[in-house]
């Protein structure tokens, strides 16, 4: 039962343009930053190195594939989950607007079972659009770019031997993936509480730039507050960009999220659950 | 009686100096010595060690071809310190300067040389040079704006002045980079501007000197 409500989910959504727009936006953006290091990565790398010149000379390239993706996962990473927030903030609230909440209940589907669904439909689809990017950033890239050695800038100038890197852009992604279930399953409750797409969307927005300012401020009060926001660990994927990775915090920032991932989905079912379907 | 004793006491810093051994002698036997390798290619390890990089190990070859020409071969990316291989130490001796005898150590002769031309890169440089085999032991140079460098080498028995290894010490200026770009780079500011020190220790091995090496190798991409 459960399969076949996920599989009518992701066909309807699929159906919709809505759906397309992040694809689309990863797809534009991520063409325009490798136009953009093809032709201007040199002169950054060079900037970068200048201090380093003076002492040493560079035998190789680090403007590779591996280098490129991590910048172009950098720069994206802030605008993901307004991609994310599109969708799994009209997973409820689109039903509601629409006023096809009332004849879709009418049939034998328990309201747990049509939550659960559209639950799990809207975290599928955050996991394809972060894989779309990655396949993006990695396979695209290897179309301009050869392999190679890469260049991040954690703490220190960590430079990774090629064959150090591919298993860190997949942990990379996989954690993304958590992280941007947290921004799915925040959009998720918002649409439980809203029947208006753009409010759920635009309230998952406000929370994450809130959270997101405190997280990235250094003053007492906010580091009190800092560890019980979520965007504090949002961009624990960088973690596996540094030598040695700190596991323990990668566990503990994957279990927290984990846990928000899931009380998030508890409240949007309680409140689905109480709520008076009008519409 | 008194009268010898002041003869002796007169003469004795003469006598020392007298003595002394010829410190532009010594670089030109450094030099002619170091003219028998006209080429020679090794596999190398560089291993760099500076507190905000870090690098693996890198594994390569080098080749250098006499007067000047030089290649490191390996895959990825590497860093390569840009004083103390053996052929720019070779450089620095040859180019106009003077030799001045500043004494020894134990094994060691010590030397000072002073560039003559204002286009020199260094302003002073200190040599320890092996009294058996006149080979460098060890040098420090002070640059002309760029901090001072250290390279220490030990030899092998491969029957040529070619270093088994370096060790290269350095000041460094940590990173001024104006880069939210490539990620979070946290500078001390208020260690900014100061030079810290980096080393570089080069190992060579299986050397082959004076054989043919095409000069593709030297302008290949």
């Amino acid at each position: 039962m459960m399969h076949r409500l996920i599989k009518l989910e992701f066909s309807k959504l699929f159906r919709r343009g809505l759906t397309y727009i992040g694809f689309g936006a990863i797809l534009l953006i991520v063409l325009i930053i490798h136009a953009g290091m093809y032709a201007e990565g040199r002169k950054l790398l060079d900037l970068l190195m200048k201090n380093l010149s003076d002492v040493f000379v560079f035998q190789g390239d680090l403007i590779n594939v591996y280098t490129v993706s991590y910048i172009i996962l950098n720069s994206l990473w802030i605008h993901i989950p307004i991609l994310v927030a599109i969708v799994s903030g009209d997973m409820l609230s689109g039903e509601a607007g629409r006023g096809t909440f009332r004849l879709l209940l009418t049939r034998p589907v328990s309201r747990l079972g049509l939550v659960t669904a559209k639950y799990i439909t809207a975290q599928i689809y955050t996991a394809m659009l972060v894989i779309f990017l990655m396949l993006l950033s990695l396979g695209v890239g290897r179309i301009f770019y050869p392999t190679g050695d890469m260049i991040v800038l954690i703490n220190t100038i960590n430079i990774f031997g090629q064959t150090d890197v591919l298993w860190r852009f997949l942990a990379a992604f996989a954690y993304g993936i958590i992280s941007m279930w947290v921004v799915s399953g925040l959009a998720f409750l918002f649409s439980g509480l809203s029947s208006s797409s753009l409010s759920s969307v635009l309230s998952t927005m406000a929370v994450i730039i809130v959270f997101t300012i405190i997280s990235n401020f250094s003053l007492g009060i906010f580091e009190v507050i800092k560890p019980f926001l979520f965007t504090t660990y949002l961009n624990g994927w960088m973690l596996f960009f540094d030598d040695p990775v700190n596991w323990e915090k990668v566990i503990s920032y994957a279990a927290i999220m984990i846990f928000h991932i899931t009380a998030f989905f508890i409240a949007t079912l309680v409140i689905f659950r109480k709520k008076d379907i009008t519409t | 009686m008194s009268v010898r004793i002041f003869i002796v006491l007169l003469f004795f810093p003469f006598a020392g100096a007298l003595a002394q051994p010829d410190a532009n002698a010594i670089v030109r036997e450094i030099l002619r010595r170091n003219a028998i390798v006209k080429s020679f290619e090794a596999d190398v390890t560089i291993d760099v060690d500076v507190d905000f990089i870090k690098i693996p190990v890198k594994q390569g070859r080098v080749f250098y071809k006499a007067p000047d020409k030089f290649r490191f071969r390996a895959p990825g990316f590497a860093l390569i310190p840009k004083r103390g291989l053996n052929f720019s130490v070779m450089d620095m001796l040859s180019g106009p300067t003077t030799a001045i005898y500043a004494g020894a150590d134990e094994k060691n002769h010590i030397l000072k040389i002073v560039p003559l031309s204002e286009k020199a890169d260094f302003v002073l440089s200190t040599f320890w040079v092996d009294m058996k085999n006149s080979r460098i032991s060890k040098m420090e140079v002070n640059t002309r704006g760029k901090g001072n460098f250290m390279v220490e080498f030990t030899y092998g028995n491969i029957g040529y002045d070619l270093p088994e290894t370096s060790r290269v010490s350095f000041d460094i200026q940590p990173v001024d980079i104006p880069m939210n770009f490539t990620g979070s780079f946290k500078i001390d500011k208020t260690k900014a501007n100061e030079r810290s020190q980096g080393v570089v220790f080069i190992r060579y091995s299986n050397y082959k000197v004076n054989g043919s090496i095409p000069d593709a190798v030297f302008t290949e991409e």
